[in-house]
């Protein structure tokens, strides 16, 4: 077990009905900085590896330490703050909240996080810090001061989520299908912004997908597959 | 702090129905809070009208009639008091002091009172107030007139003015005693009460313009002159009603049957506090049912804010996973939903407010000529305050059922997405 | 301790010692005890009612009986032992100054609808309550009211009439059966 791993999962179970398993972790390890590529066919249960990654439901058995932290045995409000203060997350698609600005939208860790609060104070303020990131991730300064978010492009928008997700430097990147509402010829250079900000920021990235085309590009693969509680049990 | 002002945002967002819903909810306060203030001033108008009078005494009709008639100038005497009845009962040992009245006659708009210089002696409004002048004096010649505040302030009188009366209740021109002019000598200090909007002259002087009249009409071969007029005897025949004052007060129910009995002529003797009490209970029905068609309205208003609210909640599941993925509690998104209708009722409370005392500006002095009461347009009533924080209150109250169903859809739905 | 406090409790001491004295338990009284002993009107009702059923409605006798009577009634006399005692009275209220809310000056009577009674009550027989500076909310007015305060016998202006009764009424309430 290295002291290096930022999420540990022991003989994990999980499935949102009571009696049915729908992932069965028996060893993962995932050191920090790692890029992770979480591979699988919809409706495998990706979204709902990363649902109990970032500590929104509760494995049923089994241990799952993120950070150091056990957060199968926090209570829900000490896991919504916990997931506030180290988790950055972004969906397919319908990242932003449509009625704040796209620096609002990109700073609204910051009024749940205090720890994402202090992190950014230190670098001179959450507007600054946003910009910055906005930058970047190359989005125009047209774009950045736009008032309405709805009027971005599909990429422009998940850029934003992506300046969100890093802003505050939590320690683990959540990223759940994000390029597959984009061109195939955009995908590759999302990506690229987005790993060279992961990495500048020190942060684990855990990328979910079923576009296999990307593999490539990381680290490591996670196949669902071999996470799923129906596989056949591995020889003893 | 910082939820609120996610709230406000919520609602700008959704501009268009948050205003419907704030108009709504305004207009409920509008009526609210306008109903209350007409209601109360009203009732302190009408109460502060005549005081330390123990009888009033009129022809033989009914008692809240005469009550009105004689004292608020609303509606009309069918029969008179003869004058010998008057003297006769304001002989009485136990009567103090009497104040006749004489009514019938109008000046553009303004009620004419004929009556004696006891009137201003003895008249008493808001239990100890009494008549004052603000200039001239109280009527001494036949042909003197003595005008209530608004009268002069709205007519632009003065004294030393001669004015013409008009024979009955309306004056349209024809019909007036324009031979007879009378002379303002004097000009009274607002009340408040029907004294403002009356031209009072001596009972003489009444019977003085009528002496060529003739049911309803000058005969022009009678006629008499201003100056012939003053030498015949004036003294009235008969006269509209007249007020009483006791030498103590318990004396009332003697002298009041004293005057019901009175076998020379059918007359009626009332205790203005009483049948002033039976006008309040009558009307207080009436003004409960006004208040619960108030209060119905303003739920209507809420009811349309928990339903902007409820139907826009499916729309706003995918934001909701959002804000539950940077962080946000549960119960930040309950407060999200109840700042929002706080926002909007307090808002519409404000607005309501406004509405409100733009409409009293702009229509006071409708009222006024009206109805005769003047609403006074100060901060709210403590009662008044305690209607607006019951809509603040109520309004948070429904808040709490989209609130909470958010809450359970931010709960079940945690970072889902529900596109 | 400081000097300010010390005064401030002694005045507060000294004021309210007095106003502690002078709360004396209020007599409950009846109608009858305003009736000095061995005045009795009955009597003379009594009378008019005999004479008055064998003449006809119009008889000008009928008149002057009635007169004799109400003269009497008019004039009853008042029990002067009464006065400037803490009392505690009930009756029925007849609004004399009000505001539709609340009433500051009544006329207290043993008997409902006395304004439509025939006779009147005798006047000693009807109190007239002032509230002071408290007003007494009024629900309805043919409530039954407990009224307490110090009584008062005020010379009419009159002085061909007898004097009447007053309450300063410190508290008026609705009278529970």
């Amino acid at each position: 077990m290295s002291p290096a791993a930022v999420i540990e999962a022991d003989e994990l179970e999980f499935g949102w009905a009571p009696d049915q398993p729908l992932l069965r972790i028996e060893r993962l390890a995932l050191p920090a900085g790692q890029r992770v590529f979480v591979h699988g066919p919809s409706g495998s249960g990706k979204s709902s590896l990363l649902s109990l990654l970032a500590g929104v439901v509760v494995p049923q058995r089994g241990s799952l330490r993120v950070l150091g932290t056990e957060i199968s045995r926090l209570a829900g409000s000490a896991r919504d703050a916990f997931r506030a203060d180290h988790f950055g997350i972004i969906f397919q698609m319908f990242n932003l909240v449509p009625y704040l600005s796209v620096t609002e939208n990109v700073t609204l860790p910051c009024r749940f996080s205090s720890r994402r609060r202090r992190q950014v104070e230190a670098r001179g303020g959450a507007e600054r810090e946003a910009e910055r990131l906005l930058e970047h991730l190359d989005l125009s300064a047209e774009a950045r001061s736009r008032r309405a978010v709805t009027r971005l492009s599909v990429g422009q928008q998940q850029r934003v989520a992506a300046a969100r997700a890093l802003l505050g430097r939590p320690e683990i990147v959540l990223a759940d299908e994000p390029t597959s509402a984009l061109d195939t010829d955009r995908r590759e250079a999302f990506l690229r912004l987005l790993f060279r900000e992961c990495e500048a920021e020190g942060a684990t990235l855990l990328f979910v997908s079923h576009d296999k085309s990307l593999e490539g590009l990381f680290d490591r693969t996670l196949a669902l597959a071999d996470l799923a509680a129906s596989r056949p049990a591995a020889p003893a | 702090m910082a939820i609120l002002a996610l709230a406000a945002k919520s609602l700008l967002n959704r501009r268009v129905t948050a205003l419907l819903v704030i108009l709504s909810i305004a207009l409920s306060v509008v009526l609210l809070l306008g109903v209350e203030r007409l209601r109360t001033q009203a009732r302190a108008a009408f109460a502060n009208t005549i005081s330390e009078t123990d009888l009033i005494v009129g022809a033989r009709t009914g008692a809240t009639a005469l009550l009105l008639h004689s004292v608020f100038r609303i509606g009309y005497a069918t029969n008179n008091v003869s004058w010998t009845s008057y003297q006769e009962i304001a002989r009485h040992p136990r009567v103090r002091w009497t104040i006749p009245l004489s009514l019938g006659d109008s000046h553009r708009g303004f009620a004419v009172l004929g009556t004696s210089p006891d009137y201003f002696r003895h008249y008493r409004y808001a239990r100890t107030r009494g008549l004052e002048l603000e200039t001239g004096a109280i009527f001494d010649d036949v042909y003197d007139a003595v005008l209530g505040a608004d009268v002069a302030r709205e007519l632009g009188y003065r004294a030393g003015q001669e004015i013409v009366v008009a024979h009955g209740a309306v004056d349209a021109g024809v019909s007036r005693h324009d031979d007879k002019p009378f002379r303002v000598v004097g000009i009274l200090r607002k009340t408040g009460t029907p004294v403002d909007r009356t031209v009072h002259v001596t009972l003489a002087g009444l019977e003085a313009i009528h002496v060529d009249w003739q049911s309803g009409m000058q005969i022009p071969a009678a006629a008499v002159s201003a100056e012939a007029a003053r030498r015949l005897d004036l003294t009235p025949r008969s006269i509209t009603a007249f007020l009483i004052g006791l030498d103590s007060r318990t004396a009332v129910f003697h002298v009041q049957r004293f005057v019901n009995d009175y076998r020379k002529e059918p007359l009626l003797a009332i205790l203005p506090g009483v049948v002033l009490q039976e006008l309040w209970d009558a009307i207080g029905v009436a003004e409960q049912a006004l208040l619960g068609v108030s209060a119905l309205v303003a739920l209507v208003g809420l009811c349309g804010m928990v339903t902007a609210l409820l139907t826009g909640l499916n729309e706003r599941r995918r934001e909701m996973a959002v804000l539950r993925s940077v962080g946000a509690r549960p119960r930040h998104i309950l407060a999200l939903v109840v700042g929002e209708a706080t926002a909007l009722a307090a808002a519409g409370v404000l607005l309501g407010v406004g509405l409100l005392y733009v409409t009293l500006f702009v229509a006071r002095g409708l009222i006024q000529s009206r109805l005769g009461l003047w609403i006074e347009i100060g901060f709210p009533s403590p009662h008044e305050w305690l209607l607006l924080a019951a809509v603040l209150l109520a309004s948070v109250v429904a808040g709490l059922w989209p609130a909470l169903r958010a809450y359970r859809y931010s709960l079940t739905d945690g970072m889902t997405v529900h596109v | 301790m400081n000097p300010l406090l010390v005064l401030v409790l002694v005045a507060a001491t000294w004021l309210g010692a007095p106003a502690a004295l002078a709360q004396e338990r209020p007599e409950v009284i009846d109608w009858k005890h305003l009736v000095p002993a061995g005045y009795d009107p009955s009597e003379l009702v009594r009378k008019y009612q005999k004479e008055v059923s064998s003449l006809p409605d119009n008889d000008p006798r009928a008149a002057r009986m009635a007169e004799r009577l109400r003269q009497a009634w008019e004039n009853a006399p008042v029990v002067q032992s009464l006065s400037n005692k803490v009392v505690k009275l009930s009756g029925f209220l007849v609004t004399l100054e009000g505001d539709g809310k609340a009433v500051s000056e009544f006329l207290l009577v043993p008997y409902f609808g006395a304004c439509i009674h025939v006779p009147p009550p005798p006047s000693n027989q009807v109190v007239l309550v002032r509230t002071g500076t408290r007003p007494f909310k009024v629900n309805q007015m043919f409530d039954m009211v407990s009224v307490t305060g110090t009584l008062r016998t005020e010379r009419a202006r009159n002085d061909l009439a007898s004097a009447s009764y007053l309450i300063e009424a410190t508290q008026v309430e609705v009278h529970k059966p």
